[in-house]
C-alpha cells in the first residue's frame, strides 16, 4: 500500500510538473520531434519535484502533522490545479501553429558512424549510471554532506512532528542551518508516503537526478544540434570523474546542475520560454545557495546578450538590442525565479539567520585582507590549472620503462578542442543563447573564485571541494560549446 | 585533411569515455553490490559503520528535545555530526550540562576511566564506548 502511495506521488508530480510545462512552454509543432518530446519529459520530471518539494515543506511549515489531507492534497489537488491552470491558460494565450517553423534536420553522416557512435554513448552511459548505483550501495548513508546535512535535515523533517525546525539550532552549526531544503523535503516526502525510513529514498534521489541530467543533456543536444553532437555531450559529461563518484553520493551537486542545465536549455528555446528559465533556475535556488551567483550570472547573460526571434522562440522578445528589450529579459527571468526565490528568502528571514559565509568572518576587514593576500589567489589558480589540466604518466607495461603523459581529465581537454578543430559555426537561431549561456558560465566561474577566496576556512581544504563544485555549470558548459561549435558530423561531410 | 581530425577527435572523446568510465567500472565492481540487504546489517563503509554505534540509542532517547556529548574524539567532529544525523530530532549539544549526555569513546576501558572523574552514572550501556548517561542526584 505504502509502495503503491509512492508510485502515485512520483506520477502526481511529474503530472504537475507536465501541466506547469505546458502553461510556461505551449505545445507546439515540436511536439512531434522525439528529442523535444524527450526534453519536455525531462524538464516535467524536474519541475514537478521542485513543485512537490516546495509543497512539503509549505505544509510542514503551515501544520506539522503530514498525513492523510497531506497526501491527498499532494497527488490530487494540485495535479488538478495545475491541470486547471494549463487548461486556462490554453484558452487564454491559444498556441500558434506554424508548420513553417519546423526545424530543419540536421545533415547527417553514414548511419553505420552514427549507429556506433550511439551504442558507445549508450554503454558508457550505462557503465557510469551502474557506476552511480555501485557508490550509493557501497555507502548507503551518502558521503559525508549526505549524512552529515541533507539527510539529517530529511530527519528532523520526517520525525521531528512539531520539532522539525529544531534543525536550525545554532547547537548544530555544522549542518548549516542556511542551506536550502529541496533534497531534505524531497525525501522527506517519500518516507512519508513510505511511512518508514530507507536509505533507498535518498539513494534514488541521487541517481535519479544523475540519469536526469545525461538524459536532458543528450536530448536537448539531439533536439538542437543532432545526434553526434549529443553523444560527444554525454560522453564528456560522464567521463568527467566527479560526476561518477557523486551521482550517488546524496550530495545536492548533480540536482543542481540538472536545474542550471535545464534552465540553460529554456533559454536556447527562448522568448516566453524565459518565464521557464526563471522557474527553472528558481528551482535551482531552493537545491543549493549556489545557485544564487548563477541566476545573478545568467540575468547578466540576458542583458548582454538577449534572446533574439527565431524559429525556436516563436513568442519572442523582440528582436536583440535595445535596454528595453535586454530588461525585458531579465524581468521575465527574474518573474520566473520569484516564487522560489520568496521561498528562500523565508526560510533565511524566519528560520536560518546568516550565512556561514558572513556569520563566520572574524572581522569586516577580514574579507579585504583575502581579497588581496596573493597567497591565496595562488592556491586557487594552482588548484584550478592542476586540476584541470593535470597530467599523470600511464605505464603500459610494467617491463618496459615507458610512461606516457595521459590527461587527468580528458573531458575538459576535448570540450577545449572541439570548437578549435570544428570551429564556431552556430545555427543563427542558437547563437544569442549560446553566447548567454557563455558569459554567464565565465561570471559564475568568477563568482565562485571569489567566493573560494573571502571563504572564512583553511582554503586547501575547501579546494578540495572545488571538482565537485565544477559540476554545476560542467553540463551547462558543455551544452553551451556544443550548440555554437559547428555539428562535427556536418564538417566531415562538408570536406 | 580536417575531416580527418575531426573523426579523431570524436573518436578521442569516445576513448575518454569508455577509458574514464571503464576504469571506475572495474575499480567500483557494481555487480558486487547487487543483492546487498539492510545497511545496518551490511554495509562496510566507515559511514555506516560509525552510523551503527548510534542508531541503538533512538529508542531510549525519544521525546527528549536535547541531550549532552562527552567523548574521548576530541579532534573528530564526525562522531557528534554523526551521532545527530542517527538521533534527530533530538538535538546532541556539545555539553556535558543537560541532564542526559551521551558517551562515545574508543573504548568501554576509557569511557570507565572518564566516569571515575565525572558525576554521571550509566543509564545504558551499548558497547564499543558507547553510553547514555545520566547526571547524578546531589
Amino acid at each position: 500500500m505504502n509502495i503503491a502511495w509512492s508510485l502515485l506521488a512520483i506520477a502526481a508530480a511529474f503530472v504537475t510538473g507536465w501541466f506547469l510545462l505546458r502553461i510556461l512552454w505551449p505545445a507546439d509543432q515540436h511536439h512531434r520531434d522525439p528529442a523535444a518530446f524527450a526534453v519536455r519529459i525531462c524538464l516535467a520530471l524536474g519541475l514537478g519535484q521542485a513543485v512537490a518539494a516546495v509543497h512539503y515543506l509549505l505544509w510542514r511549515a503551515a501544520c506539522s502533522h503530514v498525513g492523510l489531507p497531506y497526501k491527498l492534497t499532494d497527488c490530487l489537488l494540485v495535479p488538478i490545479v495545475a491541470w486547471l491552470a494549463a487548461h486556462l491558460a490554453q484558452r487564454m494565450w491559444p498556441a500558434e501553429r506554424n508548420e513553417s517553423e519546423e526545424v530543419a534536420p540536421l545533415p547527417s553522416p553514414p548511419r553505420l558512424c552514427v549507429g556506433i557512435l550511439l551504442i558507445v554513448t549508450a554503454l558508457v552511459a550505462s557503465a557510469a549510471l551502474c557506476i552511480c548505483l555501485a557508490q550509493t550501495c557501497d555507502k548507503p548513508l551518502g558521503e559525508w554532506d549526505g549524512w552529515a546535512i541533507w539527510n539529517l535535515k530529511a530527519r528532523f523533517m520526517f520525525r521531528g512532528g512539531a520539532d522539525w525546525t529544531g534543525m536550525f539550532s545554532r547547537h548544530i552549526w555544522f549542518s548549516h542551518p542556511d542551506y536550502p531544503l529541496f533534497i531534505p523535503a524531497s525525501v522527506a516526502r517519500f518516507w512519508t508516503y513510505l511511512q518508514g525510513e530507507t536509505t533507498v529514498v535518498p539513494q534514488l534521489v541521487s541517481v535519479a537526478f544523475a540519469t536526469l541530467v545525461v538524459g536532458l543533456l543528450f536530448a536537448s543536444l539531439a533536439w538542437l544540434r543532432g545526434l553526434v553532437p549529443a553523444c560527444l555531450g554525454t560522453l564528456l559529461l560522464v567521463s568527467y570523474e566527479p560526476f561518477l563518484v557523486y551521482g550517488g553520493a546524496q550530495m545536492s551537486d548533480i540536482p543542481l546542475s540538472f536545474y542550471v542545465l535545464a534552465a540553460v536549455v529554456a533559454v536556447a528555446i527562448a522568448g516566453r520560454l524565459l518565464v521557464l528559465s526563471g522557474v527553472l533556475i528558481g528551482c535551482a535556488l531552493i537545491v543549493k545557495n549556489e545557485a544564487q551567483p548563477i541566476l545573478l550570472a545568467l540575468l547578466v547573460g540576458l542583458f548582454v546578450v538577449p534572446p533574439s526571434g527565431g524559429p525556436r522562440s516563436r513568442l519572442v522578445v523582440p528582436p536583440s538590442g535595445g535596454p528595453r528589450n535586454r530588461l525585458k529579459a531579465v524581468l521575465r527571468t527574474l518573474l520566473g525565479a520569484t516564487p522560489f526565490l520568496l521561498v528562500v528568502a523565508a526560510q533565511k528571514l524566519f528560520f536560518a539567520g546568516a550565512s556561514y559565509l558572513v556569520a563566520d568572518q572574524p572581522s569586516a576587514g577580514a574579507f579585504l585582507h583575502k581579497i588581496i593576500d596573493p597567497a591565496r589567489h595562488r592556491t586557487i589558480i594552482e588548484f584550478l590549472v592542476t586540476w584541470n589540466f593535470g597530467f599523470h604518466l600511464w605505464h603500459p607495461f610494467w617491463r618496459i620503462p615507458l610512461a606516457i603523459p595521459l590527461p587527468d581529465q580528458p573531458s575538459l581537454l576535448l570540450l577545449l578542442a572541439i570548437p578549435i578543430v570544428c570551429g564556431l559555426r552556430p545555427d543563427p537561431r542558437d547563437r544569442p543563447a549560446g553566447l548567454t549561456v557563455l558569459i554567464a558560465v565565465a561570471l559564475t566561474f568568477i563568482l565562485y573564485y571569489a567566493v573560494f577566496l573571502v571563504m572564512p576556512y583553511d582554503l586547501r581544504n575547501l579546494m578540495e571541494s572545488f571538482p565537485r563544485v565544477q559540476l554545476h555549470f560542467l553540463p551547462a558548459l558543455i551544452f553551451a560549446v556544443l550548440l555554437l561549435t559547428a555539428n562535427p558530423a556536418a564538417c566531415s561531410r562538408d570536406r | 585533411m580536417r575531416s580527418q581530425v575531426i573523426r579523431i577527435l570524436v573518436v578521442l572523446v569516445a576513448l575518454s569515455g569508455v577509458v574514464v568510465v571503464g576504469r571506475t567500472f572495474r575499480e567500483t565492481d557494481p555487480f558486487h553490490h547487487v543483492g546487498f540487504g539492510a545497511w545496518q546489517e551490511t554495509a562496510q563503509d566507515r559511514f555506516s559503520a560509525m552510523a551503527r554505534r548510534y542508531v541503538p540509542l533512538r529508542p531510549h532517547l525519544r521525546g527528549l528535545e536535547a541531550v549532552g556529548w562527552l567523548t574521548s574524539y576530541d579532534h573528530e567532529m564526525g562522531h557528534r555530526m554523526m551521532a545527530q544525523s542517527m538521533l534527530a530530532p533530538t538535538l546532541v549539544i556539545d555539553s556535558e550540562a543537560p541532564e542526559i549526555v551521551i558517551a562515545s569513546f574508543e573504548t568501554n576501558a576509557e569511557l570507565d576511566a572518564c566516569l571515575l572523574t565525572r558525576s554521571f552514572q550509566v543509564q545504558r550501556r551499548f558497547g564499543e564506548g558507547v553510553a547514555i548517561l545520566k547526571r547524578r542526584a546531589r
